[in-house]
């Protein structure tokens, strides 16, 4: 059936009729705004009022007796949405959750118009029926999902189920080449809720007018976050919470944003979950880069002329000198007294300190082997990574026999290339290390100091002791402050690392290309 | 020879499932404060403490929790998400996060993994792009380094307006102890016919 009525709207292919009132049409497509989408297509939801469009997949599609035209929509769960509930999952940049369980929050019906336009996800579940995306589609993606989230038990999934919100789980994964488009099925699937009463009984409670161009997303929370969040109604642009729940017996309810403002959720310590979709400018997660470049990196570069050198499997030979001599650190203050010490940057963050030694004997041979044609093999401390250092570039020390080694390999990396297996060139430099020296204060820990008083026992208690800080208290306020900071830090240096991860993949193209 | 290397490999990787890395410690935290601190919410298999060989030194010492199982430490890091836990010092709490391989000083390498390094030949197009990266990498280091400079410049505003309001508040509650010790309260309110005793 053709709505003439409405410019830019055209339905599609039919699909069949209601089994208990035969007024309803159920369609397979239709064009909407000079785009065409399908059932079990992915699109962008718009909500008045969110800065980020919902995700869902289009699971039904229908006309109503009163020509209103209706699209049940599946959810997908940005991990920002579920933030309370991630735990230590750390999901990757572009990863979204699909709504499972049975429950509120899984699936709605919207009106068609709300569509803000298709979206581009693939399936990346390891599942056999689910068609492999190749690498150019998983570039080509907007999202990936692979895992889902059970509205009901609030827990994240690996699994797909069989069936989500009627749903087949093969119209969830990937579509393969050969099968484009959805199977023929005269009806929608019975032992569903009847999806036409659904949308009369929502019909009749929201008036069609109020809802329009909105879709209604509903999630469900406990009883207690709700009354949390109905206090702090319209407040905050905080993105922590999955409460934002809109009843469907309130007629403006989807005006009305229950956001939990609480920021007891926020103070996480991973950053992961809270990058902003828009920040997509990666299509791969930086996880999956690694995996890609450590499974390649060997092959690489055989097709070269050059010499590849390689490094056998790092094996603690030296492990009895080891332990004879003084520890790293000392020697590490040695060292750099004596003008020994470099440390090289931009090494591959996963490799350790032998592997370290190993890249560094090539600098070291390639000068000695020169002058006085030895091998030596200097010693190297791969640095620990803490959640300040950068994931594009590792560190090292490396201890040099002499001053004069140690001068002319920071001279020769320098006018010269190194090159480790992904194409990224050492870079070396003198660097002092910090001082083991003693530090006692700490940025942010207060005393009072009252001089006439001697510390009354409680609060020498609470310096002394660790805990948790209850909600009424000043300390909890200051915490908050604290937390609040942390994270604003956190923000920016994750984005700063994101634009630098961008600026080196321009330039490893430029490798590629030549 | 090379199954046992894979298999330490493997458990090296659990190890690291188990841990929590636990970060913004006072440097005057030690590992049995620690110990007790993080034992109130499972047992505490190991701490090690993350050596800080170039970061700045106001950088907090961060440190290496192993927990008996994941689901422990997978605890301790929601828990402290949750509520601000306070260790040796107020008000600024620790947080903590999933241990990453990248943490551990001293972890075994990959097993199976070859690295293969090499000079570049000046005349190699390549050349260019790797000394164009080399710069890159040096701003970028620098850019880190001037960010973590500022950050650390805003956490010494925030402590520093933590302690005056501190301070303040302190003084307020001196003053009114004192007029209450002294009698000028009690006297006052005999002059203004007020009832100072609570006595509901």
């Amino acid at each position: 059936m053709v709505d003439t009525s409405d410019i830019g709207f055209k339905w599609g292919k039919k699909r069949g009729v209601g089994v208990k009132n035969r007024e309803i049409k159920y369609y397979e497509s239709f064009h909407f705004d000079g785009v065409e989408y399908n059932l079990y297509d992915d699109v962008y939801l718009y909500k008045e009022g969110e800065p980020e469009p919902y995700i869902g997949k289009l699971v039904r599609i229908w006309e109503t007796p009163n020509k209103t035209r209706r699209v049940k929509v599946l959810w997908f769960f940005r991990p920002c949405e579920i933030v309370k509930y991630l735990g230590t999952e750390q999901p990757l940049e572009n990863e979204l959750f699909l709504a499972s369980g049975e429950g509120v929050g899984l699936a709605n019906d919207n009106p068609l118009e709300a569509i803000a336009g298709k979206c581009h996800i693939i399936c990346t579940s390891k599942d056999a029926r689910n068609p492999q995306p190749s690498p150019e589609e998983l570039q080509k993606a907007d999202f990936v999902f692979s895992r889902t989230f059970d509205v009901v038990e609030y827990k994240i999934m690996d699994k797909i189920d069989e069936k989500i919100a009627g749903t087949e789980v093969k119209n969830i994964f990937n579509r393969s080449p050969n099968r484009n488009g959805v199977e023929k099925v005269i009806c929608p699937d019975k032992e569903d809720e009847d999806p036409h009463n659904n949308a009369l009984l929502s019909e009749a409670k929201v008036k069609p007018s109020d809802d329009h161009n909105r879709p209604l997303k509903k999630r469900k929370l406990d009883a207690s976050e709700i009354l949390g969040n109905e206090l702090k109604n319209d407040e905050g642009k905080s993105t922590d919470a999955v409460g934002h729940q809109t009843p469907l017996q309130s007629g403006s309810a989807s005006e009305n944003k229950f956001r939990n403002k609480n920021l007891n959720e926020s103070p996480r310590g991973e950053r992961g979950p809270f990058l902003k979709p828009e920040e997509k400018l990666m299509e791969l997660s930086r996880g999956k880069l690694d995996e890609v470049s450590y499974h390649q990196s060997p092959q690489k570069d055989d097709k070269n002329n050059y010499e590849a050198l390689q490094a056998p499997l790092p094996i603690d030979v030296d492990k009895n000198t080891w332990f004879k001599e003084p520890p790293f650190e000392e020697r590490m203050q040695t060292a750099c007294e004596q003008g020994t010490l470099v440390l090289l940057r931009n090494l591959d963050p996963t490799y350790v300190s032998t592997e370290v030694e190993f890249v560094t004997t090539i600098v070291y041979n390639l000068q000695d082997i020169i002058r006085q044609g030895l091998k030596e093999k200097c010693s190297a401390k791969m640095l620990p990574q803490t959640t300040t250092s950068s994931p594009h570039s590792g560190q090292a020390f490396v201890i040099f026999k002499t001053k004069e080694a140690a001068k002319t390999a920071i001279k020769k990396l320098e006018t010269g290339c190194l090159v480790l297996p992904d194409g990224r060139p050492l870079v070396g430099c003198v660097e002092t290390p910090c001082s083991p020296g003693k530090q006692s204060t700490f940025i942010g820990h207060l005393v009072i100091s009252n001089p006439k008083q001697p510390q009354t026992r409680g609060t020498k208690e609470a310096v002394s002791t660790s805990h948790c800080s209850q909600p009424n208290t000043i300390v909890y306020d200051m915490a908050m402050e604290w937390c609040l900071l942390q994270q604003k830090s956190d923000f920016v240096l994750d984005k700063l690392y994101k634009l630098q991860g961008v600026e080196l993949k321009k330039v490893k193209a430029l490798l590629k290309s030549k | 020879m090379a199954s046992t290397t894979e298999t330490e490999y493997a458990a090296f990787l659990e190890k690291v499932k188990r841990t929590v890395y636990v970060d913004n410690l006072s440097p005057q935290v030690t590992e049995p404060v620690l110990r007790t601190a993080l034992d109130q919410f499972g047992m505490v298999k190991n701490i090690q403490f993350i050596t800080n060989y170039i970061e700045p030194e106001h950088i907090p010492k961060h440190v290496l929790v192993e927990m008996e199982d994941e689901d422990q430490a997978k605890a301790i890091v929601k828990l402290i998400a949750s509520c601000p836990l306070m260790i040796v010092g107020m008000p600024r709490p620790v947080r903590a996060c999933a241990a990453k391989v990248e943490m551990f000083e001293d972890r075994p390498a990959k097993p199976g993994r070859k690295i293969e390094v090499r000079w570049l030949d000046p005349d190699d197009p390549n050349f260019e792009v790797a000394q164009k990266w080399k710069k890159i990498d040096k701003r970028h280091a620098a850019e880190v380094r001037f960010l973590l400079k500022q950050q650390k410049a805003e956490e010494e505003k925030l402590a520093k307006q933590q302690a005056d309001n501190l301070k303040a508040n302190f003084a307020k509650y001196e003053m009114i102890d004192a007029i209450m010790a002294d009698g000028t309260a009690a006297r006052l309110a005999e002059y203004y016919g007020l009832n100072l005793r609570d006595e509901s």
